[in-house]
């Protein structure tokens, strides 16, 4: 890795070579971009149950902004976009699930750092049930629930995202509220609530 | 209560009701216990969910989109500023040339840069990757290559996670190939039990020295 002036002038070069085609990108978007990615990180985890498919995800939704800006239209909010976009290719990657086994390597790190015998005080072990009572809801029920209880948008905002009226919204986050109760478990839930209060 | 009843604390708890809306739900939480208990039940269940997604929002944004991100802002300067670009290039050039410490203490901050960022490709790589599959890096500038592979798994009689890992580093001056053992401390954050060259003990040493460690 040693770096001499040659190093210095064939950097320049290939840059000077590659520009013309790809310096389309407004320095703002990519600003814009930077600072919304945690979030976005945060959205992909819940929908996909790991940060490893969740940042696979959120980083085709940058690629796809960047290599076509024109793919957001010039009064839709990016945020808005980016949600959309990373949902639908975690929908496809869904579909394609029954094809390859996508999920194998995660569902084998699950197992591998879970412990042998379960200890309820540790509040990494319980986060993980979580996540993966999550996993077990369906994808419309999970999206609904990351977006309004997680990511923090209105029924309107998160209509918009989902592509559906604002009713089927309100009906879905109830309904999804209910069977994430229910899948954590009356009793270890009611543990919790008693934790917390 | 009925579904319009659920749907309505739903809201509520959501922050999605109109002054006369709230007054509603107020009266109805007032009178009715279960009403009560479920809105209970939908604060606790919020919290969980943020407190177990908050963190991977707390996290440093990723190398690879630090990369990706960089890469095209770079280009899209580049753009406007060409001229001023191969002026800046020729004038580095003669400096690099005239002044040896310069280079010498722009190569430290990059050996620096790229320390952390190979730091950080092993705290995710024992995060996110199961055993035996390794994860890359590749420096944007350069020849060096890293990478890490986690070994094994493991959880010490206190609880802990463990992981051996290897941990190969390529650059101009050739080839370097380490094993260590990293215990999570917290998300993401493996920091290193032991670490030696792959060459002078095995993984049997490795193992033996963690043992007495743990």
């Amino acid at each position: 890795m040693s770096m001499d002036e040659n190093g210095v002038d064939n950097r320049f070069l290939n840059d000077r070579r590659t520009h013309c085609a790809e310096d389309m990108v407004q320095p703002d978007l990519t600003e814009q971009l930077i600072e919304l990615i945690p979030r976005m990180r945060r959205f992909a985890t819940g929908l996909s149950g790991s940060t490893a498919w969740g940042d696979d995800l959120v980083q085709a939704a940058c690629e796809r902004l960047l290599q076509r800006k024109d793919a957001l239209q010039p009064d839709s909010r990016l945020d808005s976009w980016l949600y959309q976009v990373i949902r639908n290719l975690h929908i496809d990657g869904i579909r394609a699930q029954s094809v390859r086994d996508r999920n194998a390597d995660e569902i084998k790190l699950v197992a591998d750092l879970r412990p042998v015998s379960t200890d309820p005080m540790q509040a990494h072990i319980r986060l993980g049930e979580v996540n993966d009572a999550m996993q077990l809801l369906s994808e419309e029920h999970r999206s609904a629930l990351m977006l309004i209880c997680v990511e923090g948008l209105s029924y309107k905002e998160a209509a918009e995202v989902l592509q559906v009226p604002m009713g089927t919204v309100t009906s879905r986050l109830v309904r999804a509220r209910k069977s994430l109760i229910e899948k954590l478990g009356g009793e270890s839930f009611e543990l919790e609530l008693g934790v917390s209060r | 209560m009925n579904d319009e009843q659920h749907a309505l604390i739903n809201a509520f708890n959501d922050g999605q009701l109109d002054e006369k809306g709230r007054e509603a739900v107020k009266s109805l939480l007032a009178e009715n216990a279960q009403a009560r208990s479920y809105l209970t039940e939908l604060i606790e269940l919020d919290r969980l969910l943020r407190s177990t997604f908050d963190p991977v929002k707390q996290e440093p944004v990723p190398m690879r989109f630090r990369s990706l991100l960089r890469k095209k802002r770079n280009r899209a300067f580049s753009h406007y500023v060409v001229p001023a670009a191969l002026a800046a290039s020729l004038l580095l050039a003669a400096i690099l040339v005239l002044r040896q410490d310069t280079v010498d203490q722009q190569m430290q901050e990059q050996l620096l840069q790229m320390r952390q960022e190979i730091a950080s490709l092993k705290h995710q790589t024992l995060e996110n990757t199961p055993s035996g599959k390794a994860v890359s890096w590749v420096a944007p500038v350069g020849q060096t290559r890293a990478e890490v592979r986690p070994l094994a798994t493991f959880r010490t009689k206190d609880n802990r996670f463990c992981r051996e890992y290897e941990e190969r580093l390529e650059d101009a001056s050739g080839v370097e190939i380490r094993r260590g053992v990293a215990c999570r401390t917290g998300k993401g954050h493996w920091p290193d039990l032991t670490r030696l060259p792959s060459g002078s003990a095995g993984s049997a040493a490795v193992e033996k020295s963690a043992v007495v460690n743990l």
